[in-house]
């Protein structure tokens, strides 16, 4: 009785997994790439959105979903998944210049306030590697100096005050551009929240309140960066630097 | 009182008696009337009914209130009670009375008013009131509980003109007049208009303050309450809706004509609640006439110019190439539209960009620009298309067409840059597979990793500093360096002795063994060489504070060795390894210090 009851666990048990993963990701993602270059786009967004709810994730899959939305003319949708894709890799030129091209399509882009100097050259900067180089660059760069400080101290034959100078300048410059990069690029990935305009256009009030004053019209497709949430309302600063609230109806968070 | 012509319900509730109907219920000493405006009225006009007793005596009066289901009450039972006394006679007339209006039109009775006097009932026979047609006019027939405002409070709705074509801007002003008897406090509701059947833009002009002003020959106050641009969407006759508003004011002054009592206080002044509107106006639209409608008209209605705009007349492959369409004018900018271009198919064209620049004071007028944003997609010399437009000039009555010119321009083969390559659409193509399916996006290095990746490192090398530093002191100390000095001659000593050993070469055997620990006490205690004997190395050694066992048992090896290298005694060879174990031993024992 017990063996049948056993068995008959098993069994079922092969048959919900059966039904739960009736495919592997890497087939259905096939798929959708043979529906996407077969042009058949609306059948490709169902299969890779299909992946996505199953909560299977990865820069590909992301990147290809943003294409679709792209290729089906909505902007707001394919910005988003090119930016959750940009997310794992900083670097890819490829989501870069498809997020460009997105972007061209925004009906009203809100213009951005150019940067200060000095935040623009460290911005850039630290956009050269991923915060995983950029660990890695200061810790060896911190090790090397503590390593000349302490042959310093013990009065090292090679660590004459001339060479370490040297040494130390070259060390400190590194660090100087190490420091704020990992700095930036962590802050980046961790800290900052931001969402995407979805709706063809989206209201943002001074208040998280619908009210009477005519409210700022913001278009599909926008990147915003999210400075507060409460109950149904984000606060978000606009590429132009204003500030304000609106639905989080309406917008997808990267 | 002034009749001003034109105005709107020109007729006074004391002036109605010529229509009245008198219907004299009469007991001996009591008459009861009941009295009405008007017998025909058109639905929404307001009417009054009244219905009066007289009567000799001193008891109270019941009311029975008729049916008054298919009217609007306006005001009422509105009551006024007199007496007078005549011949020691009391008597005591009143009346109650309604200010009703029409839903719809028919025939209705006001029945089932009833007095009791002193106990008698009198019926009070039905009024019929015929309703026919709609006015228009009595939606500004005002009134304040019974007293006619009209020429003393009102609103106009004042149109620029009275015909105008499909499209073409009617400007509507509401204008309030306020006699200076009547004094405004506050509005307390207010019905907007709705303007069915037109586009309507909210015009500046409206004012907060009351500037004088002469209307049919009498002095007003007056405020322009609202102003609107309107643009007629069909043809026919409109109605331009009505403004309604509820109005708190304060009359000074003035004597009601239905208030027996208000004569008895000359300048009293009381505030009250008034309902005014403005009329109806019938305007009438005419629909565009029939011309040469070209292919770019798209219902644009006043007067406009047309030009087309490109930043630069040379581009790099993939640079967005921004196409301006310019229109100005005046006329409704909200609802203008200029047909899409048609454009060179190596062009990918976005959608257009529209932005809109309105001036609403007076005549509506203000810019539209469509920019469209094409990407070239393949090098070599293009036209921007013509762009043409149409429109109706309502002064002219005539169509105007422009038509603006190509625009060429050079696409030259060099990959535009913005600082990331854009590629074209078609080269941008999906993953064919994919890595992972669980892969976290943006991992990034905890806050603890990183303070302990910083922390770790400055603690090793503190810790290395002071222990190299540390290490140096010790290697400088002198007596650490004789010690030193002394475990390494001793250590070579005694691994010659071991090779002797071995050798079984007992004749050097013995002298390296006693050499090794002379040696070490030598360097180590600071014995002359030349004073070193075994009773001197028992001597120092206790000196030094060492156990005396342990320096009799050094004093006994070195005596023994020295027996076994000089004197002629048996067993050198076997002794040789007791000899070795104990030097060991002993310096052993010396270098740890534990004797």
């Amino acid at each position: 009785m017990i063996k049948f009851l056993v068995f008959g666990l098993m069994f079922t048990s092969v048959l919900c997994v059966g039904n739960i993963y009736p495919q592997t990701p890497e087939k259905e993602f096939e798929e959708a790439n043979s529906f996407f270059q077969k042009g058949d786009y609306s059948s490709a967004l169902e299969k890779y959105e299909g992946l996505v709810s199953k909560g299977f994730k990865s820069k590909e899959l992301y990147f290809n979903l943003g294409l679709t939305f792209s290729r089906l003319g909505e902007t707001g949708n394919s910005i988003l998944y090119l930016e959750k894709a940009r997310k794992y890799d900083k670097n890819n030129q490829m989501i870069a210049a498809a997020i460009v091209n997105e972007n061209l399509k925004i009906r009203e882009r809100i213009a951005k306030v150019p940067e200060f100097f000095i935040f623009k050259f460290f911005n850039d900067m630290s956009g050269i590697f991923g915060v995983w180089t950029w660990f890695t660059l200061m810790i060896i760069l911190y090790i090397l100096a503590l390593a000349l400080a302490a042959s310093f101290i013990l009065k090292y034959r090679y660590a004459t005050i001339r060479n370490t100078l040297i040494a130390g300048s070259v060390l400190f410059l590194g660090l100087v551009a190490a420091v704020p990069s990992f700095i930036l690029s962590r802050e980046e990935t961790a800290d900052k929240k931001e969402c995407i305009v979805l709706s063809s256009q989206i209201e943002m009030f001074s208040i998280p309140e619908k009210t009477e004053e005519k409210p700022l019209m913001i278009s599909a497709g926008n990147k915003l960066e999210i400075l507060e949430t409460i109950s149904g309302w984000y606060r978000v600063l606009l590429p132009n630097g204003k500030t304000g609230w609106i639905q989080k109806e309406g917008t997808g968070q990267i | 009182m002034k009749q001003h012509k034109g105005f709107p319900g020109k007729f006074f509730p004391f002036l109605i008696f010529s229509f009245l109907v008198c219907f004299a219920n009469s007991a001996d000493a009591q008459k009861i009337y009941s009295k009405v405006s008007k017998k025909t009225v058109a639905v929404n006009e307001k009417f009054e009914v009244n219905f009066s007793y007289e009567y000799q005596g001193s008891s109270s009066v019941n009311f029975t209130p008729p049916d008054l289901d298919d009217f609007l009450i306006f005001s009422g039972p509105n009551q006024s009670r007199s007496i007078s006394v005549t011949n020691n006679a009391a008597t005591i007339t009143g009346s109650y009375s309604y200010i009703l209006s029409a839903r719809k039109l028919g025939t209705y009775q006001i029945a089932g008013a009833k007095f009791t006097i002193e106990g008698v009932t009198h019926n009070i026979q039905p009024i019929t009131i015929k309703v026919e047609g709609s006015s228009a006019q009595d939606e500004s027939g005002d009134y304040a509980n019974g007293r006619d405002i009209r020429n003393k409070l009102f609103i106009r709705a004042i149109v620029d003109k009275p015909t105008a074509y499909l499209g073409e801007q009617i400007t509507v002003s509401y204008k309030i007049y306020v006699s200076p008897d009547v004094r405004p406090e506050y509005i307390t509701h207010a019905k907007l208009p709705l303007y069915e059947g037109f586009w309507a833009e909210e015009l500046e002009g409206s004012s907060n303050y009351l500037t004088p002003e002469t209307y049919n020959g009498t002095q007003y106050n007056t405020a322009i309450l609202k102003k609107a641009a309107l643009f007629p969407t069909r043809s026919g006759s409109l109605k331009i809706s009505p403004i309604s508003l509820t109005l708190s004011v304060i009359f000074s002054g003035s004597s009601s004509n239905y208030d027996p009592f208000s004569s008895y206080h000359p300048g009293s002044s009381s505030s009250e609640e008034v309902k005014i509107s403005s009329p109806v106006v019938n305007v009438n639209i005419l629909p565009l006439p029939n011309g040469d409608t070209s292919k770019y008209f798209t219902g644009a209605v006043g007067k406009f110019s047309l030009e087309t705009k490109v930043a630069k007349r040379k581009f790099k492959k993939n640079e967005p190439v921004k196409f301006q369409i310019i229109l100005n004018g005046t006329g409704n900018i909200e609802l203008l539209d200029v047909a899409r271009p048609t454009f060179n198919k190596s062009f990918e064209v976005l959608d257009p960009n529209i932005t809109k620049t309105k001036n609403n004071s007076g005549v509506i007028s203000g810019s539209k620009v469509i920019e469209y944003v094409l990407i070239p997609r393949d090098g070599g010399k293009y036209s921007l298309p013509a762009v043409g437009f149409t429109w109706f000039d309502p002064q002219t009555k005539t169509y105007e067409t422009l038509k603006t010119k190509e625009l060429p321009i050079t696409v030259i083969n060099e990959k535009y840059n913005d600082g990331l390559t854009v590629e074209t659409g078609e080269e941008i193509d999906i993953y064919k597979s994919a890595s992972s399916f669980l892969e976290e996006q943006g991992t990034y290095p905890a806050g603890w990793f990183v303070v302990l990746s910083l922390f770790l490192p400055l603690v090793s090398a503190a810790y290395f500093v002071s222990y190299k530093r540390k290490e140096f002191a010790r290697l400088n100390d002198p007596a650490y360096k004789i010690k030193t000095a002394a475990q390494k001659l001793a250590a070579e000593k005694m691994s010659k002795a071991r090779l002797l050993l071995n050798e079984k070469n007992y004749d050097k055997f013995y002298s390296e063994a006693a050499t090794a620990l002379e040696g070490y006490l030598i360097t180590r205690h600071g014995i002359q060489l030349s004073e070193m004997t075994s009773a001197k190395a028992e001597e120092t050694l206790i000196s030094a504070g060492k156990d005396p066992a342990f320096a009799l048992e050094i004093k006994k090896l070195l005596d023994d060795c020295e027996l076994m290298r000089f004197a002629p005694v048996s067993g050198k060879m076997e002794r040789m390894q007791e000899v070795y174990d104990r030097a060991s031993s002993i310096i052993e024992r010396l270098e740890s210090g534990e004797e």
